[in-house]
């Protein structure tokens, strides 16, 4: 990934990590798993 | 069931979080490891190079001032790094970088590409986009580094001041530049490169840490050179 082009432009090295992606990933896992504990199935009705 | 995966996605989001913040505050460990064992392996690789250029017959001479009594060490070393160029390939170690205001002490690869660059800092060459000069062949020497992942040699760059030294220590001499400007550019900004009237080293990273909008460009200038290896 050293020279990825940007809008048709050539970039300098690439030596960083973009973390914004991560933690997003991170924090919507983390809401799902969230929810999944505290949020109790719907009781199904008999008929 | 339900709950269990519940538990599982939240522990795993949890350690995703975990690690953006280790990475952001001290450098990805995982990724070190892995530079960590290909240092080593570089380090035997240049050891070979290094003997083969020390059972050359050229006299070693003292570490001495770039100023005009060193034409004949300039010279030297620019013939020497003209032979080190033929030797030199994609992913092959060139020397030592050495800055002791930052604590750097790694050894640089040939290439910038992301294979490259898992391995240590990378001198630009012609797959980078712009080739650069050998250190003491004249021109523009430019050089690469991770800042968060990979042992991230260019973590701490930020923190050169001007008059600090930088070392390249090539199997056929040792160079020593002193840092003179750093700036913020955009990535897109090749200018970084343009040639001066004197040996450039340009150190070039990713800017700021959680990011790769930017690049931090760290100036320096030839200050010194010996055909002494300090390898």
């Amino acid at each position: 990934m050293s020279n990825i082009h940007v809008a048709g432009a050539r970039t300098l090295p690439f030596t960083g990590l973009a973390t914004l992606p991560i933690v997003l990933i991170g924090a919507a896992i983390s809401i799902a798993g969230f929810l999944l504990t505290i949020l109790r199935p719907k009781p199904s009705r008999s008929v | 069931m339900r709950r269990k995966l519940g538990l599982a996605l939240l522990t795993l989001g949890l350690a995703l979080l975990g690690w953006v913040g280790v990475t952001l505050l001290w450098g990805d460990p995982i990724t070190s490891l892995y530079t960590a064992h290909e240092q080593r392996v570089l380090g035997r690789q240049l050891e070979q190079e290094q003997q083969l250029w020390s059972t050359s017959p050229v006299r070693a001479r003292a570490l001495v001032d770039a100023s005009a009594t060193t034409a004949t060490a300039a010279q030297v070393i620019r013939n020497r790094a003209r032979r080190f160029a033929h030797r030199v390939h994609d992913g092959t170690p060139l020397g030592r970088i050495v800055i002791p205001r930052i604590g750097l002490n790694m050894i640089v690869v040939e290439g910038t590409t992301e294979r490259d660059l898992r391995k240590g800092p990378g001198h630009y060459n012609a797959a980078s986009g712009v080739a650069t000069a050998l250190p003491g062949s004249g021109g523009v020497v430019a050089i690469a580094g991770h800042r968060t992942t990979f042992l991230h040699p260019f973590r701490h760059v930020d923190q050169l001041r001007p008059g600090d030294n930088v070392y390249l220590e090539m199997p056929y001499g040792t160079l020593r530049y002193r840092v003179y400007f750093q700036k913020i550019v955009a990535s897109t900004d090749w200018s970084i490169l343009d040639r001066r009237p004197y040996e450039k080293l340009v150190l070039s990273a990713c800017h700021p840490l959680y990011s790769a909008t930017h690049r931090i460009i760290t100036f320096a200038r030839l200050a010194g050179e010996s055909t002494k290896s300090r390898l």
